[in-house]
């Protein structure tokens, strides 16, 4: 299912038109993204956790090249699925 | 920080930035993971644009891969850096140090300590032979201060604007001769650079044989001090001037008072007539003495000068009343301090604060603040002051 479809989903279950549900889930990921970046996690209930994972500086070899690199710290999304969804997945 | 948002709480700060009410937005919320719960279920990936495609993995649990932008707005902070080859030569020691990082840095640290060392003699050179010099000019501004300020206590205003005119010429009679055309002004330029246009002709001049010049430069590297301390010179003695031209005007009516008493006691000095003594306002004190030594003009001299030494001029701080007290004993007497003064005081009740007040002697009035007559007539006197005011 890709962007098109799931918008067109979303807007028949929420009742709204395409183009209103395009930019309430745009806000909504903003509104994600925001909250992430503050170090904060957020927490949907029946789905799962957003969170964010930091990854200090590491020193690795670049397969391709060969060479050892340093490579940077950085921040990741991570999505912490919950227990209800996991179930649901494996009851199937 | 660290904490984990509710599904309320988020949907309120959704609603504040859609517009929406935040209830709507809560349950929007909830619909638009469901979806893709219900999707995930259907074991179909879903993929949101901005945000990432959640899917199913083999061993039946979710992943979550996010979407590039998404990921690159999360790792925002660390955006700056890239990956960065390290060479050969770094060991795995100084890498457990965290050294790796420092090292190009500290090298170049290094390079600028070495350069900025080796600037720093030539600097030096520069600004240490002006120095003493210095010291030279600050003392001789002192000691040109201290004799201005000896020569303004003596002379008046007027004369003082005279003699200061000679004193610059002075000065610069002194220091010109140590301008000749062939002296090096290295210095000069470099301290101040706008002081006079044909001198960086000299200074060029003076390139050729500057090493020989340095030693003597240090007598007259006061001369890019030259402006400054006569600029301070003239602002002092400005300063000073209109000092005691303000102090001569405000003390001028006072000052004029006191050398007219003063000159005419010395002139009832000179004269030693018997009708000058007669003049002379505190009379039972002179006639006293006329009456004991009438024909010795010279004791008589000597007794007007010292009555009129004797004047007693003090400053009120308070009340008249109060001086009163101090010098006779008694508060009633101010009468005769007022009668005294009355061309400097107008009022009586409103004395202004630090007149200076002409204190008459005690017998002149008949002041004496253990006879009650005395004090009585005293106090008809400011009885009568009291009702000449009322008029």
């Amino acid at each position: 299912m890709d962007n098109k479809q799931y918008i067109t989903q979303l807007s028949r279950r929420a009742t709204l038109n395409y183009k209103e549900t395009q930019l309430l889930v745009n806000s909504t990921i903003a509104m994600i993204t925001e909250v992430l970046s503050q170090n904060d996690s957020l927490a949907i209930p029946a789905f799962g956790t957003f969170s964010t994972d930091k990854r200090d500086e590491y020193i690795a070899v670049d397969p391709q090249s060969g060479h050892r690199m340093l490579y940077p710290p950085s921040i990741s999304p991570k999505f912490t699925p919950g227990t209800i969804l996991t179930k649901s997945i494996s009851n199937q | 920080m660290n904490q984990t948002i509710a599904i309320s709480a988020f949907a309120g700060m959704l609603a504040r930035h859609s517009g929406y009410t935040a209830d709507f937005c809560e349950r929007f919320v909830h619909e638009m993971f469901k979806t893709v719960a219900d999707a995930i279920k259907d074991s179909t990936d879903v993929t949101i644009k901005g945000l990432g495609t959640f899917s199913v993995t083999a061993d039946g649990n979710v992943a979550f891969t996010p979407d590039a932008s998404f990921a690159a707005d999360i790792n925002a902070p660390f955006e700056c850096f890239e990956p960065e080859v390290l060479s050969d030569d770094i060991t795995d020691e100084q890498l457990l140090n965290g050294e790796t990082a420092d090292t190009p840095l500290s090298q170049h640290i290094d390079d600028n300590d070495t350069t900025e060392v080796s600037h720093a003699p030539s600097i030096d050179h520069d600004v240490e032979p002006e120095t003493p010099a210095d010291e030279q000019n600050d003392i001789q501004a002192d000691e040109r201060e201290e004799k201005a300020a000896d020569e303004q206590s003596v002379i008046t205003a007027d004369e003082h604007e005279e003699t200061t005119t000679p004193a610059p010429q002075e000065a610069d009679a002194t220091s010109s001769p140590s301008h000749s055309v062939n002296e090096s002004h290295e210095a000069e330029p470099a301290a101040c650079t706008s002081d006079i246009p044909t001198e960086p002709a000299s200074s060029l001049k003076a390139d050729d044989n500057a090493p020989a010049e340095l030693p003597t430069e240090t007598c007259y590297g006061h001369a890019p001090r030259r402006r400054p301390v006569w600029t301070f010179l003239a602002g002092a003695l400005i300063g000073a001037i209109a000092g005691a031209g303000a102090t001569y005007f405000i003390l001028a009516p006072r000052s004029n008072e006191v050398t007219a008493v003063a000159t005419t006691a010395t002139q009832e000095a000179t004269t030693a007539a018997p009708i000058a003594n007669d003049t002379i306002a505190p009379p039972t004190a002179t006639d006293s003495i006329q009456a004991t030594a009438p024909a010795n003009s010279a004791a008589k001299t000597e007794h007007d000068s010292t009555s009129a030494q004797a004047e007693v001029y003090d400053t009120i701080t308070s009340t008249l009343a109060q001086l009163s007290r101090k010098h006779y004993g008694s508060y009633e007497f101010w009468v005769y301090i007022y009668e005294e003064n009355k061309d400097i005081i107008a009022n009586p009740d409103l004395i202004e604060p630090n007149t200076r007040v002409r204190i008459p002697r005690p017998e002149k009035y008949g002041i004496d603040c253990h006879d009650r007559n005395s004090i009585n007539n005293a106090l008809k006197k400011s009885q009568e002051i009291a009702s000449q005011r009322k008029k």
